[in-house]
């Protein structure tokens, strides 16, 4: 296959390339080509007079082309020892978009569950009946779907709970490369799963530049510094079925020249329940559209989200709650801690349909600015068609509070520390919803080195 | 308690302090010697927290003149976490919440804290572990409150423990107490009483400002002071606060309004 390279603002290159795929030995995955080759004929590449991206400029992703295909990876299992979890003994490793058996662990799966990489798997009838059927055929769900390959299936029948969690490892490893990690998730019936997004860069071009994530040489970096840039389209889709229950971490620190840009739609049957953290960290421009259906009655979901950015990072969340069913509730908390000249997007869109009575629902942004040139725009959208409901929102922007500090410092602590504390209390919230206690620990420390602005030996133990 | 010859530890001389450029504290005076309990008593709005705060050294309370003088040094070249070093703690009326931050870790910062200043020993976790659990037991405080974010979702009683346990482990030479009754049923206001009565010392003193004379039923007072506008008007013993809780304020403003006026006919 020779190397083909595409534009993601020129359609014509996207579809060229689509043609020449050899075709997947899995029929679903051919099937969803083409219905992603037949979309991308009907997309355009958005700009900022887009209602949707109208606080995010990308247009400099239109300036340069990509590498549709990377070569083999080198890694072996020991230049991931940074990222694996103790907790998570199920682990599907991607590099660059392309399954890698002899990095992952689906030795621990236990019989019944299905956890593989999608082509592999037998479940065809699974794959068929759920692969690409909640999406909206935008321009980046489309190029996914187009040009699909591995990904990763993660099915519990009904009545059974995996108590441990499954890690899927996302590596970004070679510049000017593309790649589109793709996962569907399907819960059954009152069964429970704890499922872990991770997105990484390891620079195998220049291993110079892979310091260890909780690295001290650049303490004001959230993720690599690496120069390594790429891109990155991942789709997710996630079908709750009645009673169905899912934790759902997801971690984006991709280098500091990735671009990231992801979509996650969830489907939410009957009293199921879905729980999520994203932990916005990397990347150059970023972008997590999340989507949640709540379809049955008695659905809840809480989303609770931490972007944490400096230098000149672009990190924008789109997420919408579409309550279609009674009962459902849905609780939000957005952060976002916005340092350098970095800016940061969040908008969170609340609908309630006719019908969908009794809803309970509650959204709050809340804002921290730690330099005079961190931006951030926040919108709550609350939009609501049923009259018997509870809905409220709240955003704030600024900086921190003086009685907090004030109190800090009558026990005896610096206005400067009591500040690094309080930043830092700011973002570990969000974290400490995180149930996976490894995961939880690195990042608490990942957001003290962003927060703390003493040395290292004054951070108290924190 | 009163003793002979004790050391003075806060001296307060003509104290006016304003908020948003409104006057609140007018002339207000007071000396604690070390040893002594004083209880601050008063109407809603006559001074008695913004007083506290001032001691305590809040940016937002603006002193126009006068003089305090904390254990012979001028409080006034002091920044609020100097005053906390050099002795000074503040239990909060509402003691402020911070998600995210472990109870046992903030205390654990603010204790090693106020020990390297003094020149003195830090705990490792384990050890702070140990110490501040002997200290909860007074306050009949559940461990479990080491492990939650600080003051996160406690109730009103458990915050106004959990200030005490602070101040039970910062060893203050003066301990300023902010309302830390009001909100608080008779069994939390028995176990912070007790925890309170514990730690008074020859060597430290303790202002409790408070509404109620409930508390002083529990915490004996040496003076009892009344403020009204900015100033105090009356002192007395631990009797005072029964008389006002007979009486009200009301006869405490007239007779000092009486007094005024025989001094300036």
């Amino acid at each position: 296959m020779t190397k083909l390279a595409v534009n993601l603002d020129k359609p014509q290159s996207l579809q060229a390339a689509q043609a020449q795929q050899l075709p997947s030995s899995c029929a679903a995955i051919n099937k969803l080509r083409g219905i992603g080759a037949k979309q991308l004929k009907q997309t355009v590449f958005p700009t900022v007079n887009d209602e949707d991206w109208r606080f995010s400029d990308i247009s400099r992703l239109t300036q340069r082309s990509w590498n549709l295909s990377s070569s083999l990876s080198q890694l072996v299992q020991a230049d991931l020892a940074a990222f694996y979890l103790e907790e998570a003994s199920i682990c599907l490793v991607f590099i660059n978009g392309v399954y890698t058996a002899n990095l992952s662990d689906l030795s621990l799966v236990p019989s019944g569950i299905e956890i593989n990489n999608l082509p592999l798997s037998r479940r065809e009838d699974l794959i068929q009946q759920h692969l690409g059927q909640l999406d909206e055929g935008d321009l980046f769900t489309a190029t996914s779907n187009a040009f699909m390959c591995d990904g990763a299936l993660l099915y519990i029948p009904a009545n059974l709970e995996l108590t441990t969690p499954v890690q899927l490892l996302f590596i970004a490893s070679q510049g000017e490369t593309i790649s589109y990690p793709r996962t569907l998730v399907i819960v059954d019936k009152s069964s429970s799963l704890c499922l872990i997004e991770d997105y990484v860069i390891f620079n195998e071009g220049d291993s110079s530049a892979n310091l260890p994530p909780n690295s001290k040489l650049d303490a004001s970096a959230n993720a690599a510094p690496s120069k390594m840039a790429y891109c990155s389209l991942p789709l997710s889709e996630i079908i709750l079925a009645d009673n169905a229950k899912l934790e759902h971490i997801r971690i984006q620190r991709e280098g500091l020249q990735g671009i990231h840009l992801a979509t996650c739609f969830v489907s939410q049957q009957r009293d199921s329940r879905y729980h999520s953290v994203s932990i916005n960290l990397g990347a150059q421009i970023s972008r997590y559209n999340l989507k949640i259906n709540q379809n049955g009655p008695g659905a809840e979901c809480s989303v609770d989200g931490l972007t944490m950015i400096n230098k000149f990072q672009l990190s924008d969340t789109h997420s919408c709650i579409l309550h279609e069913a009674a009962n459902g509730t849905s609780h939000q908390l957005h952060k976002c801690i916005v340092n350098g000249a970095a800016h940061a997007v969040f908008n969170g869109q609340i609908i309630v349909n006719p019908g969908a009575q009794q809803v309970n629902s509650h959204l709050a942004s809340h804002n921290l600015l730690l330099s005079s040139k961190a931006h951030v725009d926040t919108k709550p959208q609350l939009e609501i068609f049923a009259d018997d409901v509870k809905c409220t929102h709240g955003a704030t922007v600024g900086q921190l509070d003086e009685e907090e500090i004030f109190y800090l410092q009558s026990r005896g602590l610096s206005a400067l520390t009591a500040r690094s504390l309080l930043s830092y209390a700011f973002g570990a919230e969000v974290i400490d919803r995180i149930g996976v206690k490894s995961l939880q620990h690195k990042l608490k420390q990942t957001v003290l080195q962003q927060t703390w602005h003493l040395e290292p030996s004054q951070l108290g133990g924190l | 308690m009163i003793y002979q010859d004790s050391t003075i530890v806060l001296e307060v001389r003509d104290l006016c302090a304003s908020v948003n450029g409104v006057p609140v504290l007018k002339g207000l005076n007071l000396t604690v010697k070390s040893g002594e309990i004083h209880a601050i008593m008063g109407t809603n709005g006559s001074g008695k927290s913004t007083f506290v705060k001032v001691l305590a050294g809040h940016a937002a309370y603006v002193v126009t003149s006068g003089e305090i003088y904390f254990a012979g040094q001028d409080l006034f070249t002091l920044s609020p976490e100097e005053r906390a070093r050099a002795g000074i703690f503040l239990a909060f009326q509402y003691p402020i919440e911070i998600p995210g931050v472990g109870n046992s870790q903030f205390m654990r910062l603010a204790y090693n804290t106020l020990q390297a200043s003094r020149g003195k020993e830090e705990l490792d976790p384990l050890e702070f572990d140990d110490f501040v659990r002997e200290k909860m037991q007074v306050l009949e405080m559940n461990p479990d409150f080491l492990e939650r974010s600080v003051n996160e979702g406690f109730s009103g009683g458990e915050k106004k423990r959990n200030e005490i346990l602070q101040m039970s482990l910062l060893e203050p030479r003066l301990a300023l107490l902010d309302e830390t009754d009001s909100g608080l049923d008779i069994d939390a206001l028995r176990v912070v009483a007790t925890g309170v009565n514990q730690l008074a010392t020859p060597e430290n003193a303790t202002v409790l400002v408070t509404h109620y004379q409930r508390l002083l039923n529990y915490i004996v007072p040496d003076f009892v002071h009344v403020m009204d506008d900015g100033r105090i008007i009356k002192t007395g013993n631990k009797d005072l606060a029964l008389e006002l809780e007979a009486h009200g304020y009301d006869w405490v403003n007239t007779e000092a309004a009486a007094q005024t006026a025989k001094v300036t006919p």
